[in-house]
Formats: C-alpha cells, sequence, structure tokens
C-alpha cells in the first residue's frame, strides 16, 4: 500500500437491484485519494456526486466493484464501525444531523457510540469546541445557532471522534455566504493544521477553486479528474457538466479569447487583480500618479 | 417573564442539582400521598412541602398559579361536578331540582386541591430538570427491564430525539402554513369539513417533511457510528448526592405524616 | 406609476416579552410597477419580516403600505394577497397535491373559475416558469428539485399578481438551476409585464438582474439606488457584512492601483469588464506610443 487513502475499483452503484431496468447512479468510477488531499468533487444536481460521497464510508455498499478505505473493505461488515470512525460525514441539511439537545450533547453523541470514557470525552469535546470556535455556545440548544454555527457543531462532532478524512456532503448548500465562508475556512484549517484529508461535494465553483485537485462527474461517470486551474480552462468540458466558470477565470477565457495576453492562473480575485495589474504595468502604467 | 407549564426554567438550585432519577420516584412518592391524604393537616403539609420547594429552586410562586390558568376550565369542571353530585347529609342551600350539601363542597374543594398539587408536582420535575437529564434519568430507571428484552435505551432515544425536534418542527409548521396563506389558503372556515380539509395543505408537507428528515437523520446517525444501545457509554453523569438524601428523607416523611394523620386525625 | 409603497413601517416582533425584538424600524421606499428590484441584506437584517409586510402576512406596528396607489387596511389581506403574490425559500416544500396540475391551480380555488378557464391559467402560469406541459399530469415527488421550485412558482404566477416577491429562490440549486430559475424571474417582469422583488444573498445575481436595489441593515433601509450607485460603496457594504460582485471589488482595486489609467469603478459584470479591459489597453497603447514618440 502506498498512501493511498481511498480507493475505488471499477465501482457501480445502483438504487434498485430491479435487473430489468438498472440504472446506476456511479457507473465503473475508479478512483484514489491520497492523504491529506483537499479533494473538491463537482456535478450537477442528481450526477452522483452524493452517492459517490456514500460509498466511501459504507453509508452505501458497491453493487458492483470495491471500495476501500486505508486497505480496508468498505463491504465486509466487520470493518464498517471502524471506517465510519476513520472517515466523517457532514450532510447538507443542518436541521437533520444534529442529534443532541445542546451542542455539547451532539458532540458526545458520536463519542458515547463509540464507548469511550467519560473522562475521555470531556477532553475531546472541549477540543473540539475550541478547534469549531463554539466555545460559547457549549450548552446552547441547537435551534437557536445559525446555519453556519450548526455546520460547526456538526464538523466539531465529527473532529472529536479523531476522523482521518472527512466528507462534506454538499455542506455548505444551504447556508448563506458567510455562513458558508465560516464552513469553508474551517474545512481549509483542519486540511492543513490537523492533516485531515477533505473531500468537498459541491456546485460552487469558488470552493473548487480553493481545492487542490478536483473531480468532475456526469450522469454517474467522473469525467474529469485534474487540478482547478486546468479545469478552469476548459470551459466546455464545464459547461457540459452544467456547471459555470468562476467569473475570474471567466473574465481571463473572454479576454484571452480576444487576443489579449492573460497570464497565469486566474481563478480568485486576487489571481484576477495581479494578472491585469501585471498586464497594466507592460502598458507603461506606473501606478503612481502623474501629479 | 411567562412560564408555561412543562417549560424547563435554568437554575442552579439544590433541585437543580439533584438526580433525575431521585426526582422522578419522589414525584411519584409525592403523588402517592397527595392522593392518599383525608384530612385537611396532610393537605396543607403537602402544599406547604411544594411551596418549599418551588422557593428552593427560586422560581416564582405567583408566576406558576398564573400558568395553572390554561387549565381553568377542567378545574371548574372538577368543582362543578362534585358539588353537584357527591351528595351528603347537611344541607347548604336547595334551590329548584337541586340541593347542595355540605359534604359535597367540602369534597370538591378537596378535589381541586389536588389536581393542583398534582400539576404543581409534576411541574416541578419539568421545572427542574433538562431533557437530557430526564431522558437519561428515564434510561437509567427503565434498564433493569433491558433483561426482559423491554427496549429502554431506545424508548429514551426517541424521547430526547422528539424533544430535540420539537422547536425545528414547529418553525417548520409556521413556515409551511405562512407559504399555503401565501397561497390563497383559508383556515377560518366555519364548516367543521371545510375546517379540517382545509389543513390537508399543512399536514401533506409536513408530513412528507417529517419523513424527509427522519431518513436524513438516520443517516447521520449511522454515519456517526450509531448503532444502539450495545457498547454505548454515557457522557452525562447521573450521580447520587447527599441531596438526594435529603429529599428522599423529606418526602418520605411526608407520606409516613399522611399515613399517621389518616388513622388518628 | 408606483407598484409598491411603504412608509415608515416599524414592526416588533414578540413584543412585552424578554424575546422582544425590533425587526423593522422606520423604513421607507416605494418601487415602480414593471421594474425589477433587488433586497439585499445580512441574514437576520429584516428583509424576511419586511417581505411579509408586502402581502399582509404580517401586518405593520406602524406605517402604511400603498399598493398601485391604495392604502391597504388592515381588513383587505385576501385583496392584497391576490395583488402580491410571496413565494417563500425553498418553496417546494409546500407542494401537496397528488399531481402538478391540482397543485398549481390550488391557488385558484377561491375565485370559482370554469374547468376551462381553470386550465387555461393553470397551462399560462406553467409556460410561463418553463413547465412542459407533459409534467403537468405527473406527480410533484417524481420531479428533480429544480423543476419543483417552478411548480411552486407557478402555484404563485397562477393567481396573475401584480408583484411578485421572491425570497432566494435559487437557494441550493446548482449552477444550471440557479441560471434557469432567475432567467425566468427576469422573464416574468421583461415579457409579463410583473413588478418582481428579489431577496438575494448572492450580489453578482442582483448587480446582473435588478434595476434597483434596497440595502437593508439592522432594521432599516441603509441605502436605495442601481446597481451601480450602490456598488460604489465598497466600503460601507462590507462594514455591513455585504458583498460586492467581484468584478466591481476587482476593478475598484485596479482604478486604486493605477489612477492614471482611468479605470472605472462602476463594472458589474465580466461583460463590462471586458469592454473596460480592452478599452484601458487601447489607450495604454496609445500613450505607450505617444511616449515612445517624444522620446
Amino acid at each position: 500500500m502506498t498512501d493511498d487513502f481511498i480507493r475505488f475499483e471499477n465501482v457501480s452503484y445502483s438504487y434498485t437491484s430491479d435487473a430489468d431496468n438498472i440504472k446506476y447512479a456511479i457507473e465503473n468510477a475508479d478512483l484514489t485519494i491520497k492523504k491529506g488531499e483537499f479533494t473538491a468533487i463537482a456535478g450537477r444536481n442528481g450526477s452522483g456526486k452524493s452517492t459517490l460521497a456514500k460509498l466511501m464510508n459504507a453509508l452505501l455498499i458497491p453493487t458492483y466493484g470495491k471500495v476501500y478505505v486505508n486497505g480496508k473493505d468498505t463491504s465486509d461488515e466487520s470493518e464498517v464501525w471502524d471506517i465510519r470512525r476513520t472517515v466523517g460525514m457532514v450532510f447538507q441539511n443542518p436541521d437533520s444531523q444534529i442529534v443532541g439537545a445542546t451542542v455539547e450533547d451532539d458532540i458526545a453523541f458520536g463519542l458515547e457510540n463509540i464507548g469511550l470514557s467519560r473522562d475521555e470525552m470531556h477532553e475531546r469535546i472541549d477540543r473540539a469546541l475550541l478547534t469549531v470556535r463554539l466555545e460559547k455556545e457549549r450548552s446552547t440548544q441547537p435551534h437557536l445557532l445559525s446555519g453556519g454555527q450548526k455546520q460547526r457543531c456538526a464538523i466539531a462532532g465529527i473532529t472529536a471522534m479523531r476522523p482521518e478524512c472527512i466528507v462534506f456532503d454538499e455542506a455548505t448548500a444551504m447556508l448563506d455566504p458567510s455562513g458558508r465562508r465560516e464552513v469553508m475556512e474551517l474545512a481549509h484549517r483542519l486540511n492543513k493544521e490537523n492533516g485531515i484529508t477533505i473531500v468537498d461535494i459541491t456546485h460552487h465553483m469558488e470552493e473548487v477553486c480553493c481545492a487542490d485537485r478536483v473531480i468532475l462527474i456526469e450522469s454517474g461517470k467522473i469525467i474529469a479528474d485534474t487540478a482547478p486551474s486546468e479545469l478552469f480552462r476548459n470551459r466546455r468540458l464545464v459547461e457540459e457538466a452544467g456547471l459555470e466558470l468562476p467569473k475570474a477565470a471567466e473574465l481571463a477565457e473572454v479576454l484571452r479569447d480576444k487576443g489579449v495576453p492573460v497570464r497565469g492562473t486566474v481563478l480568485t480575485g486576487d489571481e484576477c487583480f495581479e494578472a491585469l495589474s501585471e498586464l497594466l504595468s507592460d502598458l507603461h502604467f506606473t501606478g503612481e500618479s502623474f501629479a | 417573564m411567562k412560564i408555561a407549564i412543562g417549560q424547563y426554567v435554568p437554575g442552579n438550585s439544590a433541585l437543580h442539582k439533584a438526580d433525575p432519577r431521585t426526582k422522578f420516584i419522589l414525584t411519584l412518592v409525592y403523588m402517592v400521598a397527595v392522593l392518599m391524604s383525608k384530612s385537611y393537616v396532610s393537605y396543607i403539609a403537602s402544599a406547604a412541602l411544594l411551596a418549599a420547594a418551588f422557593i428552593c429552586a427560586h422560581i416564582n410562586i405567583c408566576k406558576i398559579l398564573r400558568s395553572l390558568r390554561p387549565l381553568i376550565i377542567m378545574m371548574a369542571m372538577t368543582v362543578v361536578l362534585n358539588i353537584f353530585f357527591y351528595g351528603g347529609t347537611t344541607v347548604l342551600v336547595s334551590f329548584w331540582k337541586i340541593t347542595v350539601y355540605k359534604e359535597s363542597v367540602y369534597f370538591a374543594l378537596k378535589m381541586l386541591l389536588r389536581v393542583i398539587l398534582l400539576v404543581l408536582a409534576s411541574s416541578v420535575l419539568t421545572y427542574t430538570t433538562t431533557s437530557v437529564m430526564m431522558t437519561d434519568g428515564l434510561e437509567s430507571l427503565m434498564s433493569p427491564l433491558k433483561k426482559i428484552h423491554f427496549p429502554a435505551h431506545e424508548i429514551a432515544m426517541i424521547m430526547s430525539i422528539a424533544l430535540r425536534f420539537i422547536p425545528t418542527f414547529s418553525e417548520e409548521t409556521e413556515r409551511i402554513i405562512k407559504a399555503q396563506t401565501a397561497r390563497g389558503a383559508d383556515f377560518d372556515s366555519k364548516n367543521i369539513i371545510k375546517k379540517i380539509k382545509s389543513y390537508i395543505p399543512i399536514i401533506v408537507p409536513m408530513f412528507v417533511g417529517a419523513w424527509r428528515k427522519a431518513d436524513e437523520l438516520a443517516m447521520a446517525m449511522n454515519a456517526r457510528c450509531y448503532r444502539g444501545g450495545e457498547g454505548r457509554t454515557k457522557y452525562r453523569m447521573l450521580r447520587f448526592t447527599y441531596i438526594d438524601a435529603v429529599l428522599s428523607v423529606i418526602t418520605c416523611a411526608l407520606l409516613a405524616a399522611v399515613v399517621i394523620a389518616n388513622k388518628f386525625v | 406609476m408606483t407598484a409598491l409603497k411603504v412608509e415608515n413601517i416599524s414592526y416588533t416582533y414578540m413584543k412585552k416579552t424578554p424575546f422582544e425584538k425590533k425587526a423593522l424600524d422606520n423604513v421607507s421606499f416605494q418601487i415602480e410597477a414593471g421594474t425589477f428590484t433587488g433586497i439585499i441584506g445580512h441574514t437576520g437584517c429584516g428583509k424576511s419580516t419586511l417581505i411579509q409586510h408586502f402581502n399582509g402576512l404580517l401586518r405593520p406596528d406602524s406605517g402604511k403600505i400603498y399598493i398601485n396607489g391604495k392604502l391597504t387596511e388592515g381588513s383587505d389581506v385576501k385583496e392584497m394577497r391576490k395583488k402580491v403574490g410571496l413565494v417563500f425559500q425553498y418553496p417546494e416544500y409546500q407542494l401537496f397535491e397528488s399531481t402538478v396540475y391540482r397543485d398549481i391551480a390550488f391557488g385558484l380555488r377561491g375565485e370559482k373559475l370554469t374547468e376551462e378557464e381553470e386550465r387555461r391559467r393553470v397551462e399560462d402560469a406553467a409556460r410561463k416558469t418553463g413547465l412542459t406541459h407533459d409534467t403537468l399530469d405527473r406527480s410533484v415527488y417524481e420531479l428533480s428539485g429544480g423543476q419543483k421550485r417552478r411548480v411552486a412558482i407557478a402555484g404563485i404566477t397562477v393567481m396573475n399578481p401584480d408583484i411578485l416577491v421572491l425570497d432566494e429562490p435559487a437557494a441550493g440549486l446548482d449552477p444550471e438551476g440557479r441560471k434557469e430559475i432567475l432567467k425566468l424571474t427576469k422573464d416574468l417582469c421583461d415579457k409579463n409585464g410583473v413588478t418582481v422583488i428579489l431577496v438575494s444573498h448572492s450580489m453578482e445575481d442582483i448587480a446582473e438582474l435588478a434595476d434597483n436595489i434596497i440595502v437593508m441593515n439592522d432594521g432599516g433601509v441603509e441605502m436605495t439606488g442601481t446597481p451601480r450607485e450602490i456598488f460604489k460603496n465598497v466600503k460601507r457594504l462590507r462594514e455591513i457584512c455585504l458583498d460586492v460582485p467581484l468584478m466591481t471589488d476587482v476593478f475598484s482595486r485596479l482604478a486604486e492601483r493605477f489612477p492614471e489609467a482611468g479605470i472605472r469603478r462602476d463594472i458589474l459584470t465580466v461583460e463590462e469588464a471586458a469592454c473596460e479591459v480592452l478599452r484601458v489597453i487601447d489607450k495604454g497603447t496609445a500613450c505607450g506610443q505617444a511616449a515612445e514618440a517624444e522620446k
């Protein structure tokens, strides 16, 4: 085994077992995710990206093929709980994944399930609250939290279980921009500081831009697996998958089409600003006022 | 601030700190004492103990009495029925075909007192116990029944999830009512059948929503390694302390006093 | 003509309890008929409370609301609801009938139409919201998320409101679905003359679609104006936790860095941005040539 953390081997999955009109939500997927990577999985609604996510922690078992997590086969029932501890999952709806009556009770829920001692739980809950910055909300009831806070509470419940990987299954789809920012900042922090492997299922292009790698899904098939900067050079492919270019990348493409030499990778606002600054500097604009 | 019956009021009193199991059992003991009471002395003792409990929990008694308002009709019925139908020997007043006896008035007052004491006693429990403690306590009390395959853990889990989702569902109901009102739904029809029918646009989406949420929640619980009560540890600690001992002694003393009073007074 | 005029309205939730919260404080503005207005503001600024006043779901504690120039009273909420359609967030969760047709027709029950008339109205609403004819007889629960949302919007437009208010109609949809739903709202305004009011967190969408913007902050109106006027105030918008469109941000920074290039600060869309870059390059090249010639 190398540092392959999650490995899909020719995986197909169908929600119905009716042989006559079988329809695969995922078809012949081969895929490896390495330890410490930040991977975005993008595609239109109904493309199968959530199915792909649920195959990663044995919530779904492949109809054909195998999924391995840390070398363990997800279809092996004796490994299921170990796999789910290793790969945590944040779901889309903030309202239907919090079980506890307060934030701390919810974090405790997962720890109770894996049979930890009370002292251990206390320590882990304190740590998790600190990580997601919800120390003040410790005894708050979930319905009084904002959307972003609810998702952070769910993430705390997962980090407390010390997973190696967290899958965000459209965890930002129902949040407002500030909630989305909170959750994404946290995801990147967990990736950089704690070395947690992140898989982010999303159709928000800003989230895709910040990932190390992007996997594009369309009708259950993986149609691209590349770096975001590469993907967004292929406008046709992106649009075929029901997605759009980030505004900055779109501007760069439009300008390049018109023969303007925009250099480097342009995905974010900052990169766009830098590239255009460079362009204007070349044109003898010094950036200093004549006066 | 208004307090509703059954609500939890945050606090730090001895009653808040007491073990929920103790509170459960003592509430039952207290109820038995009230139901056994015959003489006014017993009622006064019971009421005094309850008042002491409210003072101890720092809950304003006036507000508590006001919270009984929704039960006024029930209490009035209790009084009226007992006055007219209990019967007796000493006639107090008599008019038309109705005779009111002295005994029936006494009895009616006793019944009223009994209802009030029972309601307030159970509310002391809910005022001082969070839903988490309540379900943990219940689970612990029911756990001996696990030996005869009674699903104690599952019942406690169902209760705690139900309590957790009440605010979520009430928000959702409000939203759906507003959405349907915006589509011209009319909920103030006088005709009873029309009235019931008018709630279909609310009930159907509520059920669909609840179903979807249940599905999602089950998935989320599964992903967090939930697999029933077996091998599960508890975060919240239930431990008997001297507070529980003191409370038990006081409540049992009341029960003993009531029994003795029944014999001698 | 003024379609909607709001005059000094205030509203407080849970009055006379410790949870009392002033949601709207002396709000005034007006919206012209046939225009497309965007309402933006940070979560909790009072947007949702405000739009519920437009069709009488909430009545203001004080202040007046005029619809089509007529002052509304508490007694004519039914009339208000016919004139102002309100589409809530995630409206597909309110669908309940057995077929798409019946669900869309729900809003017509009070109007005592003939069967043909009803069918005509439902089909008309379906067409305007981009639903195909064969969808009408299908079950709501067979449809995709985007289609369900169209059905929900059709359920409001079938009542032929003069004013249509939509709260985050594109929330949770993928980019393609978003684009389609937003185009639909724009078409309702442009082609059918409906006055559209759109509440959104996406500054990009608002910049692209709206004729006018109302910025809400802390229960009050912070500013009103055209997108170009509003998004110039980058600093103030940031202070009240709002973004500006990405292009506006990039170009206002460029304008600051290269003051001599004369870059416009009110760029809203990618198309405008591309034109502006080309214009500045032309100018820059000319300047460069002039400078060289001087040498």
